[in-house]
């Protein structure tokens, strides 16, 4: 253990004297990982607020059921049991006419507020409220549940916004499809540019590689501080990109003002998640030890 | 292929019907029978391209025989598998022409890295280290990294680790090709102190002076063949 300690704070010190005495190509190493990674922060941001505004609106997708006037309770019951069993929803809220009116005077104020009390009765019918699963094809699910309610003794009428759920589910495979493609370019651009910039460092120390291996040293010896190296330039890297991914975001705000475009909102409101950037670590420490080990192998 | 040495009897190196060709035709070595005995001192001797260096090559399994067998203290390195050449060249002390020194380590950090190579504690390896760079008369540069050297302090922090873990062999290839004969002389004499304490040393050198003046046995190679020192052209 002791000497499983010893060789580590070799490979640890090893690695720090070298980046020392070539700053230039270790800079070069971990500015670069970090430019990948900021490309792909921002990417990941990009689709971590898309995401999050899909899915606030994806909950918020909602079949109204509208139902005939003097609905009896079993007929109530029933109807929420049988739109409540179906896989596509999340869940069922029953809406009164009392309620009904007060959302009503809620959404629309003054002037049509005063509308009900003027025709001195609740004209608006009570209904169902049926969540979509956010799992489900909204489009789909919808249509499943207009035929499902439809079908009820007591039901009026099902509306819901097509429209609105086409365009989502377009959007949703623009994102899907558009994120896949930019993540698989971006970690591309990175694996080559790292594997580039990693040989160069193995090529700035092939003469040391070769004299370490005449003198004895294994090839596990003499990687090790590489790959500690590689470790240490992935974390830096990682680091540097989630700082500055945060700081554009927060300098973009800052140069919008109180009132952003829609847009910017959109893409970059909220900060990237724990685990986005959990990822970006993790892609930047995997980059750094592929990397090293990939071009000291070569060399050993 | 069987070993036809066993460790324990008294030969360092043996070497027996070596031949090293390369792709295209160029033939470094041919025939080459050999053998050194356990602290002896020899020089290898030959002009520029005559195989010297290949020869060394060959003992150090930097290259691989085409032919032959060599034994290096008991092992067939021809025979040896990759994961055990480390082992080969951790028993082994190398002094090269242009020194090889690790540039960003210093003197005491360049010769205690063999050390560190075989594991031992770092109070140790720096111990041995400074007793090493002493023995050469460098023990007031320990911390002066190489590219601030002269070219003699260099060689002489190479000698140092060359012999800091007390190999059995030293091989040094040219070790005086770039000092003046001042300094040739003066690292002939460290060579000299080595092989005293027991240590096979076995130089390869075209310095005809400096064979001459050493007194010691010489293995003449000419063309890739072992030749009569005598009668060398």
């Amino acid at each position: 253990m002791k000497a499983v300690l010893g060789r580590l704070r070799y490979f640890a010190t090893d690695a720090a004297d070298e980046w020392r005495h070539s700053p230039g190509v270790n800079l070069l190493a971990t500015a670069t990982l970090a430019a990948a990674l900021f490309l792909g922060g921002s990417l990941l941001l990009v689709l971590n607020n898309v995401s999050r505004q899909l899915d606030r609106w994806r909950a918020d997708l909602r079949v109204q059921i509208f139902l005939l006037d003097g609905v009896s309770g079993e007929a109530l019951i029933a109807i929420e049991r049988s739109l409540g069993a179906l896989a596509e929803v999340s869940r069922v809220e029953y809406i009164d006419k009392a309620e009904a009116l007060r959302r009503f005077r809620e959404s629309f104020g003054e002037p049509l507020a005063s509308l009900p009390v003027e025709l001195e009765t609740n004209p608006l019918p009570a209904s169902f409220d049926v969540y979509l699963s956010p799992e489900a094809d909204a489009a789909t699910a919808a249509s499943r549940v207009e035929q499902a309610a439809l079908g009820l003794r007591g039901v009026e009428e099902v509306r819901f916004d097509r429209e609105f759920l086409d365009r989502l589910r377009g959007f949703l495979r623009v994102a899907r499809v558009g994120g896949s493609l930019v993540s698989l370019v971006v970690l591309s651009a990175v694996a080559l540019v790292m594997g580039s910039v990693v040989r160069l460092a193995v090529y700035a120390r092939r003469d040391e590689i070769a004299i370490m291996q005449l003198v004895g040293a294994t090839p596990g010896f003499v990687r090790g501080p590489f790959i500690v190296a590689g470790l240490a330039q992935g974390a830096v890297a990682s680091a540097a990109a989630l700082a500055t991914v945060e700081a554009a975001r927060r300098a973009v705000f800052a140069y919008l003002g109180d009132d952003p475009a829609v847009l910017v909102n959109l893409v970059a409101g909220g900060r990237l998640s724990a685990i986005a950037s959990a990822t970006i670590v993790a892609i930047g420490l995997a980059v750094g030890l592929v990397g090293a080990c990939f071009a000291v192998r070569r060399a050993t | 292929m069987n070993d036809v040495a066993s460790r324990g009897d008294g030969s360092m190196i043996r070497v027996l019907n070596l031949a090293k060709r390369y792709p295209g035709g160029t033939t470094a070595l041919e025939s080459v029978n050999l053998e050194i005995e356990r602290g002896e001192f020899v020089f290898i001797t030959g002009p520029s391209g005559a195989g010297k260096t290949t020869l060394l090559r060959l003992f150090l399994r930097q290259e691989l025989p085409t032919e032959g067998q060599i034994l290096v203290n008991g092992r067939n390195v021809g025979a040896l598998p990759s994961s055990k050449v480390p082992d080969l060249r951790r028993a082994i002390g190398v002094v090269f022409q242009d020194f090889k020194l690790i540039s960003r380590k210093t003197a005491l950090e360049n010769v205690a890295y063999v050390l560190n190579v075989a594991g031992l504690p770092r109070a140790e390896q720096k111990r041995r280290a400074f007793h090493a760079l002493r023995s050469v008369g460098l023990h007031h540069r320990l911390n002066v990294l190489p590219p601030a050297l002269s070219g003699g302090e260099q060689q002489r922090v190479a000698i140092a680790r060359a012999v800091v873990h007390e190999p059995a062999l030293l091989l040094a290839d040219e070790p005086t090709g770039n000092l003046d004969p001042d300094l040739s002389v003066e690292i002939m004499r460290l060579f000299r102190e080595i092989n005293a304490r027991g240590t096979t040393v076995v130089v390869a050198t075209h310095d005809r002076d400096l064979v001459q003046r050493m007194q010691r046995r010489v293995v003449a190679l000419e063309r890739g063949r072992v030749v009569d020192p005598e009668r060398r052209s």
